[in-house]
């Protein structure tokens, strides 16, 4: 009972950073004021990528919370990946039509030129690879090679706070945090990962 | 003959949403954003900050400049909304937002190095406020946007001709306001205060470069780098250094803050060149800021005509 009421409301609350651009985009269409500064485009991709970046953490800290007692937290685990993975969509999209217009020559050069670039596409090509195979039959379908695969997810936390990093320019105070909490989530699965061989080799921690 | 000109982009396109209701929707939004609400209606008037100084009008001479573009006016809005001045912030909105209590009389600067008339002037004695002259430039920042804006200021030379460099003076020198109390963004690390900037003398000299000390038929708003900055239109923006309060005439290059931040990024020429991209981004066009799609950037920002031949010989590739 309660579960369904909490995944509703985490459905909900999710997307509420999607709806406000959504609701802040139609006023923008409709030359109403807006939210979205002066240069719409750059400001949307700004805030999608950190949108995609901060529930992609919160999708990494669900299995440590599942450890430390949290029972039901790896039933949102799919739920907070397509969210990430839904961002992630929104960044390129914003980037590829609305802020270059579908001028391929410009992007593919930036795509292959731009190391920056360069990382955040391949990290944009896993999270598709990862979401297109998040169903139930896909899971069933690809049995322990889904796993592996998923495992893919481990390297989004990297590239993604590089990617991140390297786009901004000023203040890296935001992502630089945002990679060392990825860093931790990382450490806390190698530690874990670690200390379950050492329990199979037959010594007792 | 000066007289003081009611422009007309006043109350045109320039007018979509006045000043006055866009900053009371901000103290709305203030109020509301905690509540998750945003505002899009005009909200009635509330009470101003009597800090915040009013908006003076400026008195300049209206002959159009053979330097100006006629092309549209960036909004006055967007202008003064849209602003790179990481001394309150790094966000676009910060300096409009947390700028407008910047004292900026009385404002004196401090002139040194290798010149003849060295000292601590009050700005109006340097920047003779009967030789205002009208600039509409286009600006063109490094982050591949930009805008066209009527400045109204005096041309750099006058300025450097009344202080009188000496023969050994090869670069000119300007340095920001240094002062964390009302620039709360220099209490982060992000650049090396103060923020400073340089030309070579030629450059400095070009007709071209101006000390603005108005736009839009006004004075200049505190964002906008009150209450005197540079404008330099064929380089990239943040060559054209904001609140000024020091400058000097050197033998060396100075070494301007975003160079020494980084090196390999931003250089300290600097000017506008589509054909040498950003290392992490292409400058081959830009956002004009009310367009919606990206147009070509032009070489010199359009300027070439003008600059280039200040350049004769050099790789601009390595002088970036
Ligand atoms: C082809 C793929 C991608 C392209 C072309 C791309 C492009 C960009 C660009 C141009 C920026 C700079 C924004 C600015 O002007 O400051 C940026 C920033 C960013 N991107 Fe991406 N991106 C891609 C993939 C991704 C993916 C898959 C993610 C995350 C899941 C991501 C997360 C971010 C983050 C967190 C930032 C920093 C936002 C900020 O400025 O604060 N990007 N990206």
């Amino acid at each position: 009972m309660h579960k369904a009421l909490f995944k509703k409301i985490a459905f909900v609350l999710l997307a509420t950073p999607a709806l406000w651009l959504g609701w802040q985009m139609y006023h923008w269409f409709s030359f109403l004021p807006h939210e979205l500064t002066a240069n719409p485009q750059k400001f949307i991709t700004q805030y999608t990528g950190l949108w995609a970046i901060r529930i992609l953490i919160v999708t990494l800290c669900l299995s440590p919370l599942s450890w430390a007692g949290w029972r039901s937290a790896l039933s949102y685990r799919r739920m907070a990946g397509l969210y990430a993975a839904f961002y992630a969509m929104l960044h390129l999209l914003n980037y590829f039509i609305l802020d270059y217009g579908l001028d391929m020559a410009v992007i593919t050069k930036d795509i292959l030129k731009r190391p920056a670039i360069s990382i955040g596409a391949i990290a944009a090509v896993i999270m598709m690879i990862l979401s297109i195979t998040s169903t139930q039959a896909m899971m069933w379908r690809l049995g322990r090679l889904w796993r592996r695969l998923h495992r893919m997810i481990y390297g989004l936390a990297i590239l993604v706070p590089v990617h991140g990093f390297l786009m901004v320019k000023g203040d890296r105070m935001e992502l630089s945090l945002y990679g060392m909490i990825l860093a931790g989530l990382l450490l806390m699965r190698l530690w874990r990962f670690c200390a379950g061989r050492y329990r199979l080799m037959g010594n007792r921690p | 003959m000066l007289i003081n000109r009611n422009r007309p982009w006043h109350l045109s396109e320039n007018a979509v949403t006045p000043e006055e209701l866009y900053l009371n929707r901000r103290d709305f939004m203030k109020a509301g954003a905690a509540l998750g609400m945003m505002s899009f209606l005009p909200f009635p008037a509330v009470a101003q900050d009597a800090a915040i100084k009013p908006e003076t009008s400026l008195t300049y001479d209206p002959a159009p400049n053979i330097y100006s573009t006629r092309e549209q006016h960036t909004r006055y809005e967007a202008a003064t909304t849209y602003t790179n001045f990481y001394e309150f912030g790094t966000d676009k909105g910060d300096a409009a937002e947390k700028a407008q209590k910047l004292r900026t009389t009385p404002w004196t600067i401090e002139v040194d190095g290798d010149v003849v008339r060295p000292g601590r002037y009050d700005i109006d004695d340097l920047i003779d406020r009967t030789q205002l002259e009208e600039r509409i430039y286009r600006l063109r920042c490094v982050e591949a946007w930009s805008m066209v804006i009527p400045w109204i200021g005096i041309p750099l030379a006058a300025v450097i001709d009344r202080v009188v460099p000496t023969t050994k003076a090869k670069y000119i020198r300007f340095e920001t306001l240094y002062d964390p109390q009302q620039m709360p963004g220099q209490r982060s690390s992000v650049l090396d205060w103060p923020y400073v900037e340089g030309l070579r003398m030629d450059e400095a000299r070009h007709p071209l470069a101006l000390l603005a000390v108005g736009m839009y038929g006004k004075e200049l708003r505190p964002q906008n780098g009150a209450p005197v900055r540079l404008v330099v239109p064929w380089k990239y923006g943040f060559k054209s250094i904001k609140s000024i309060v020091r400058i000097s005439f050197t033998r060396r290059r100075p070494l301007n803050s975003w160079q020494k931040s980084a090196p390999r990024e931003y250089g300290f020429y600097a000017n506008v060149n589509p054909e040498v991209d950003h290392p992490r981004w292409s400058q081959a066009k830009e956002r004009r800021i009310g367009e919606f799609f990206r147009r070509p950037t032009l070489m010199f920002n359009g300027y070439g005509e003008d600059v280039a031949s200040l350049y004769s010989g050099m790789n601009l590739r390595k002088y970036f």
